[in-house]
Protein backbone atom coordinates (compact mmCIF):
# COMPACT_ATOMS: atom_id res chain seq x y z
CA UNK A 1 0.00 0.00 0.00
CA UNK A 2 1.27 3.45 -0.89
CA UNK A 3 2.02 5.99 1.77
CA UNK A 4 2.32 9.70 1.14
CA UNK A 5 5.41 11.43 2.43
CA UNK A 6 6.43 15.07 2.48
CA UNK A 7 6.55 16.90 -0.84
CA UNK A 8 3.75 14.87 -2.37
CA UNK A 9 6.00 11.93 -3.13
CA UNK A 10 4.26 8.60 -2.83
CA UNK A 11 6.20 5.58 -1.73
CA UNK A 12 5.09 2.04 -2.37
CA UNK A 13 7.12 0.36 0.33
CA UNK A 14 10.85 -0.19 0.98
CA UNK A 15 11.78 3.12 -0.66
CA UNK A 16 9.99 2.28 -3.89
CA UNK A 17 8.15 5.30 -5.31
CA UNK A 18 4.92 4.95 -7.24
CA UNK A 19 4.53 5.38 -10.99
CA UNK A 20 3.18 8.93 -10.89
CA UNK A 21 6.16 10.10 -8.88
CA UNK A 22 8.55 8.39 -11.26
CA UNK A 23 6.95 10.12 -14.23
CA UNK A 24 6.97 13.48 -12.48
CA UNK A 25 10.66 13.13 -11.78
CA UNK A 26 11.24 12.08 -15.37
CA UNK A 27 9.47 15.20 -16.62
CA UNK A 28 10.61 17.79 -14.13
CA UNK A 29 13.29 16.54 -11.78
CA UNK A 30 15.93 14.63 -13.75
CA UNK A 31 18.58 14.90 -11.05
CA UNK A 32 16.24 13.39 -8.49
CA UNK A 33 15.33 10.63 -10.92
CA UNK A 34 18.97 9.86 -11.63
CA UNK A 35 19.68 9.59 -7.93
CA UNK A 36 16.76 7.25 -7.45
CA UNK A 37 17.70 5.12 -10.45
CA UNK A 38 21.21 4.67 -9.17
CA UNK A 39 19.73 2.94 -6.12
CA UNK A 40 16.80 1.31 -7.94
CA UNK A 41 17.94 0.38 -11.46
CA UNK A 42 14.88 -1.83 -11.90
CA UNK A 43 12.81 1.36 -12.08
CA UNK A 44 14.12 1.80 -15.63
CA UNK A 45 11.99 -1.13 -16.70
CA UNK A 46 8.96 0.44 -15.07
CA UNK A 47 9.60 3.71 -16.86
CA UNK A 48 10.03 1.83 -20.12
CA UNK A 49 6.60 0.27 -19.71
CA UNK A 50 5.02 3.52 -18.56
CA UNK A 51 6.25 5.51 -21.55
CA UNK A 52 5.91 2.93 -24.33
CA UNK A 53 4.52 4.44 -27.52
CA UNK A 54 1.81 2.78 -29.53
CA UNK A 55 2.51 1.23 -32.92
CA UNK A 56 0.61 4.11 -34.52
CA UNK A 57 2.82 6.65 -32.78
CA UNK A 58 5.90 4.75 -33.88
CA UNK A 59 4.65 4.76 -37.45
CA UNK A 60 4.15 8.50 -37.35
CA UNK A 61 7.67 9.03 -36.08
CA UNK A 62 8.93 6.86 -38.93
CA UNK A 63 7.01 8.93 -41.47
CA UNK A 64 8.49 12.15 -40.12
CA UNK A 65 12.01 11.01 -41.00
CA UNK A 66 11.12 8.97 -44.08
CA UNK A 67 13.61 9.12 -46.96
CA UNK A 68 12.60 10.07 -50.49
CA UNK A 69 11.44 7.10 -52.53
CA UNK A 70 14.33 7.28 -54.98
CA UNK A 71 17.03 7.72 -52.35
CA UNK A 72 18.79 4.41 -52.96
CA UNK A 73 18.98 4.89 -56.71
CA UNK A 74 20.37 8.38 -56.35
CA UNK A 75 22.90 7.26 -53.76
CA UNK A 76 24.14 4.49 -56.06
CA UNK A 77 24.43 6.94 -58.94
CA UNK A 78 26.07 9.50 -56.71
CA UNK A 79 28.71 7.04 -55.57
CA UNK A 80 29.50 6.18 -59.14
CA UNK A 81 29.81 9.74 -60.37
CA UNK A 82 30.82 11.89 -57.40
CA UNK A 83 33.87 13.83 -58.68
CA UNK A 84 34.93 14.70 -55.14
CA UNK A 85 35.55 11.03 -54.48
CA UNK A 86 36.84 10.02 -57.87
CA UNK A 87 39.25 7.37 -56.74
CA UNK A 88 36.84 5.75 -54.33
CA UNK A 89 34.01 6.06 -56.79
CA UNK A 90 36.02 4.30 -59.49
CA UNK A 91 36.75 1.45 -57.11
CA UNK A 92 33.12 1.23 -56.24
CA UNK A 93 32.20 1.28 -59.89
CA UNK A 94 34.45 -1.67 -60.70
CA UNK A 95 33.49 -3.78 -57.75
CA UNK A 96 29.99 -2.63 -57.12
CA UNK A 97 28.45 -5.98 -57.90
CA UNK A 98 30.85 -8.04 -55.80
CA UNK A 99 30.36 -8.94 -52.18
CA UNK A 100 31.79 -5.90 -50.47
CA UNK A 101 34.09 -7.76 -48.12
CA UNK A 102 35.31 -9.96 -50.93
CA UNK A 103 35.91 -6.86 -53.02
CA UNK A 104 38.00 -5.64 -50.15
CA UNK A 105 40.43 -8.49 -50.70
CA UNK A 106 40.68 -7.75 -54.39
CA UNK A 107 41.28 -4.06 -53.86
CA UNK A 108 43.86 -4.64 -51.15
CA UNK A 109 45.82 -7.69 -52.29
CA UNK A 110 48.58 -6.84 -49.86
CA UNK A 111 46.88 -8.60 -47.01
CA UNK A 112 49.65 -9.59 -44.58
CA UNK A 113 50.77 -13.15 -44.73
CA UNK B 1 50.65 -15.90 -38.30
CA UNK B 2 50.06 -16.38 -41.96
CA UNK B 3 46.71 -15.46 -43.41
CA UNK B 4 44.85 -18.12 -45.37
CA UNK B 5 42.62 -17.47 -48.31
CA UNK B 6 39.45 -19.45 -48.80
CA UNK B 7 38.28 -19.30 -52.41
CA UNK B 8 34.54 -19.33 -52.75
CA UNK B 9 33.69 -18.14 -56.24
CA UNK B 10 34.92 -16.77 -59.53
CA UNK B 11 34.05 -13.18 -60.34
CA UNK B 12 34.06 -11.43 -63.68
CA UNK B 13 35.03 -7.77 -63.57
CA UNK B 14 34.12 -5.67 -66.59
CA UNK B 15 36.14 -2.54 -67.15
CA UNK B 16 37.12 -0.21 -69.97
CA UNK B 17 40.72 0.79 -70.56
CA UNK B 18 41.42 3.34 -73.29
CA UNK B 19 38.07 2.62 -74.84
CA UNK B 20 38.60 -1.13 -74.92
CA UNK B 21 36.20 -3.28 -72.97
CA UNK B 22 38.00 -5.84 -70.84
CA UNK B 23 36.71 -8.66 -68.71
CA UNK B 24 38.92 -9.88 -65.89
CA UNK B 25 38.36 -13.19 -64.17
CA UNK B 26 39.33 -13.39 -60.54
CA UNK B 27 38.97 -15.94 -57.80
CA UNK B 28 37.29 -14.37 -54.84
CA UNK B 29 36.70 -15.49 -51.32
CA UNK B 30 37.50 -14.69 -47.74
CA UNK B 31 40.70 -14.07 -45.89
CA UNK B 32 40.74 -16.39 -42.92
CA UNK B 33 42.07 -14.50 -39.95
CA UNK B 34 43.15 -17.09 -37.43
CA UNK B 35 40.35 -19.31 -38.56
CA UNK B 36 37.73 -16.89 -37.28
CA UNK B 37 35.42 -16.51 -40.22
CA UNK B 38 32.06 -16.74 -38.53
CA UNK B 39 30.25 -13.44 -38.50
CA UNK B 40 27.34 -13.24 -36.10
CA UNK B 41 24.62 -11.36 -37.88
CA UNK B 42 21.06 -11.26 -36.58
CA UNK B 43 18.34 -12.33 -38.94
CA UNK B 44 17.21 -8.77 -39.49
CA UNK B 45 20.68 -7.49 -40.26
CA UNK B 46 22.25 -7.00 -43.63
CA UNK B 47 24.13 -9.90 -45.13
CA UNK B 48 27.85 -9.08 -44.97
CA UNK B 49 28.20 -10.90 -48.27
CA UNK B 50 25.88 -8.45 -49.96
CA UNK B 51 27.33 -6.42 -52.78
CA UNK B 52 28.00 -2.75 -52.21
CA UNK B 53 25.03 -1.93 -54.40
CA UNK B 54 22.77 -4.14 -52.29
CA UNK B 55 24.21 -2.60 -49.18
CA UNK B 56 23.37 0.88 -50.43
CA UNK B 57 19.87 -0.18 -51.39
CA UNK B 58 19.09 -1.87 -48.11
CA UNK B 59 20.81 0.47 -45.69
CA UNK B 60 20.47 3.95 -47.15
CA UNK B 61 16.89 4.47 -45.89
CA UNK B 62 17.93 3.75 -42.30
CA UNK B 63 21.01 5.88 -42.77
CA UNK B 64 18.82 8.73 -43.99
CA UNK B 65 16.51 8.47 -40.99
CA UNK B 66 19.44 8.66 -38.58
CA UNK B 67 21.04 11.50 -40.52
CA UNK B 68 17.82 13.50 -40.65
CA UNK B 69 17.21 12.99 -36.95
CA UNK B 70 20.52 14.73 -36.31
CA UNK B 71 20.81 17.43 -38.97
CA UNK B 72 17.10 18.08 -39.39
CA UNK B 73 17.37 19.04 -43.04
CA UNK B 74 16.51 16.58 -45.81
CA UNK B 75 19.04 17.81 -48.35
CA UNK B 76 21.84 17.82 -45.81
CA UNK B 77 20.75 14.37 -44.62
CA UNK B 78 21.19 13.05 -48.17
CA UNK B 79 24.67 14.55 -48.32
CA UNK B 80 25.44 12.85 -45.03
CA UNK B 81 24.26 9.48 -46.35
CA UNK B 82 26.47 9.76 -49.42
CA UNK B 83 29.45 10.79 -47.33
CA UNK B 84 28.80 7.95 -44.93
CA UNK B 85 28.55 5.41 -47.74
CA UNK B 86 31.92 6.48 -49.04
CA UNK B 87 33.38 6.12 -45.57
CA UNK B 88 31.81 2.69 -45.20
CA UNK B 89 33.58 1.66 -48.35
CA UNK B 90 36.88 3.28 -47.39
CA UNK B 91 36.84 1.73 -43.92
CA UNK B 92 35.32 -1.63 -44.82
CA UNK B 93 38.39 -3.48 -43.55
CA UNK B 94 37.69 -2.16 -40.06
CA UNK B 95 34.40 -4.04 -39.85
CA UNK B 96 35.17 -7.20 -37.91
CA UNK B 97 31.75 -8.75 -37.76
CA UNK B 98 31.47 -8.57 -33.98
CA UNK B 99 28.41 -6.32 -34.32
CA UNK B 100 25.63 -6.32 -36.91
CA UNK B 101 26.71 -4.63 -40.11
CA UNK B 102 23.73 -2.30 -39.94
CA UNK B 103 24.79 -0.98 -36.54
CA UNK B 104 28.34 -0.38 -37.73
CA UNK B 105 27.05 1.54 -40.73
CA UNK B 106 24.66 3.56 -38.58
CA UNK B 107 27.49 4.50 -36.27
CA UNK B 108 29.49 5.84 -39.21
CA UNK B 109 26.38 7.68 -40.38
CA UNK B 110 25.93 9.21 -36.94
CA UNK B 111 29.52 10.41 -36.92
CA UNK B 112 29.17 11.90 -40.39
CA UNK B 113 25.97 13.67 -39.40
CA UNK B 114 27.55 15.14 -36.29
CA UNK B 115 30.45 16.39 -38.43
CA UNK B 116 28.04 17.93 -40.91
CA UNK B 117 26.16 19.62 -38.11
CA UNK B 118 29.39 21.01 -36.70
CA UNK B 119 30.27 22.51 -40.05
CA UNK B 120 26.87 24.10 -40.29
CA UNK B 121 26.88 25.65 -36.85
CA UNK B 122 29.21 28.42 -35.83
CA UNK B 123 28.93 27.74 -32.13
CA UNK B 124 28.63 24.01 -32.35
CA UNK B 125 29.06 21.77 -29.35
CA UNK B 126 29.27 18.02 -29.29
CA UNK B 127 25.68 16.71 -29.51
CA UNK B 128 26.72 13.84 -27.29
CA UNK B 129 27.04 16.26 -24.39
CA UNK B 130 24.31 18.70 -25.32
CA UNK B 131 21.88 19.24 -22.50
CA UNK B 132 18.40 18.03 -23.20
CA UNK B 133 16.03 20.72 -24.38
CA UNK B 134 18.81 22.62 -26.10
CA UNK B 135 17.84 24.78 -29.03
CA UNK B 136 16.81 22.40 -31.81
CA UNK B 137 17.67 22.61 -35.45
CA UNK B 138 15.01 24.67 -37.14
CA UNK B 139 13.19 23.32 -40.13
CA UNK B 140 11.82 26.58 -41.43
CA UNK B 141 11.95 25.59 -45.07
CA UNK B 142 10.10 22.37 -44.51
CA UNK B 143 7.54 24.13 -42.36
CA UNK B 144 6.80 26.75 -44.98
CA UNK B 145 6.56 24.25 -47.80
CA UNK B 146 4.77 21.41 -46.19
CA UNK B 147 2.68 23.43 -43.74
CA UNK B 148 0.31 21.42 -41.66
CA UNK B 149 1.45 18.19 -43.26
CA UNK B 150 4.82 18.70 -41.67
CA UNK B 151 3.18 19.40 -38.35
CA UNK B 152 1.08 16.29 -38.69
CA UNK B 153 4.06 14.14 -39.55
CA UNK B 154 5.45 14.80 -36.11
CA UNK B 155 8.65 16.43 -37.19
CA UNK B 156 7.90 19.57 -35.23
CA UNK B 157 7.57 17.49 -32.10
CA UNK B 158 10.85 15.77 -32.82
CA UNK B 159 12.37 19.17 -33.46
CA UNK B 160 11.66 20.07 -29.84
CA UNK B 161 14.14 17.44 -28.78
CA UNK B 162 17.89 17.73 -28.85
CA UNK B 163 19.71 15.81 -31.57
CA UNK B 164 20.79 12.96 -29.35
CA UNK B 165 17.27 12.31 -28.09
CA UNK B 166 15.87 12.47 -31.62
CA UNK B 167 18.40 9.93 -32.78
CA UNK B 168 17.69 7.65 -29.85
CA UNK B 169 13.97 7.82 -30.65
CA UNK B 170 14.56 6.93 -34.29
CA UNK B 171 16.96 4.09 -33.50
CA UNK B 172 14.54 2.58 -30.97
CA UNK B 173 11.06 3.32 -32.30
CA UNK B 174 11.78 3.11 -36.02
CA UNK B 175 14.90 0.98 -36.47
CA UNK B 176 13.99 -1.23 -33.50
CA UNK B 177 17.51 -1.47 -32.18
CA UNK B 178 17.97 -2.80 -28.67
CA UNK B 179 19.09 -0.42 -25.95
CA UNK B 180 22.48 -2.09 -25.94
CA UNK B 181 22.82 -1.61 -29.69
CA UNK B 182 21.84 2.05 -29.42
CA UNK B 183 24.44 2.47 -26.71
CA UNK B 184 27.07 1.07 -29.05
CA UNK B 185 26.00 3.13 -32.05
CA UNK B 186 25.96 6.41 -30.13
CA UNK B 187 28.72 5.54 -27.69
CA UNK B 188 26.63 6.62 -24.73
CA UNK B 189 25.96 4.85 -21.41
CA UNK B 190 22.91 2.62 -21.27
CA UNK B 191 21.11 4.56 -18.49
CA UNK B 192 21.56 7.77 -20.48
CA UNK B 193 20.03 6.13 -23.53
CA UNK B 194 17.03 4.96 -21.53
CA UNK B 195 16.27 8.12 -19.58
CA UNK B 196 16.59 10.28 -22.70
CA UNK B 197 14.32 7.94 -24.64
CA UNK B 198 11.68 7.82 -21.91
CA UNK B 199 11.70 11.61 -21.55
CA UNK B 200 11.49 12.03 -25.32
CA UNK B 201 8.55 9.63 -25.48
CA UNK B 202 6.68 11.74 -22.94
CA UNK B 203 7.25 14.90 -24.96
CA UNK B 204 6.21 13.23 -28.20
CA UNK B 205 3.19 11.64 -26.64
CA UNK B 206 2.01 15.00 -25.29
CA UNK B 207 2.43 16.52 -28.71
CA UNK B 208 0.44 13.75 -30.33
CA UNK B 209 -2.42 14.32 -27.90
CA UNK B 210 -2.52 17.99 -28.91
CA UNK B 211 -3.04 17.06 -32.54
CA UNK B 212 -5.67 14.41 -32.07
Amino acid sequence: MSTKSSGGMRRAGRGRVDDDTLLQWLDHQPERLDKYLSAHPDALDRLDALTTLSDEEGDRIGRSVAPPADLSERMVEGLRTDPSAAQTASIVFELFALPWRTASFLVDPGTPE
Amino acid sequence: MSAKFQPTDVALIDRTVDGVALRTQATVGYVLDGGATDIQVPADAVDPNASMEELVTVLSPAMFRVAKSIVGDRALAEDVVQDALLRVWQHRDEYRGDAPLKNWVLRITHNCAVSALRKRRDDVRDPAVLPEGDAPVTADIERSVAGKAAIDDLWLALDRLDEVSRTIVVLREVERLSYEEISEVLNLPLPTIKTRLFRARRILSEHLKEWR
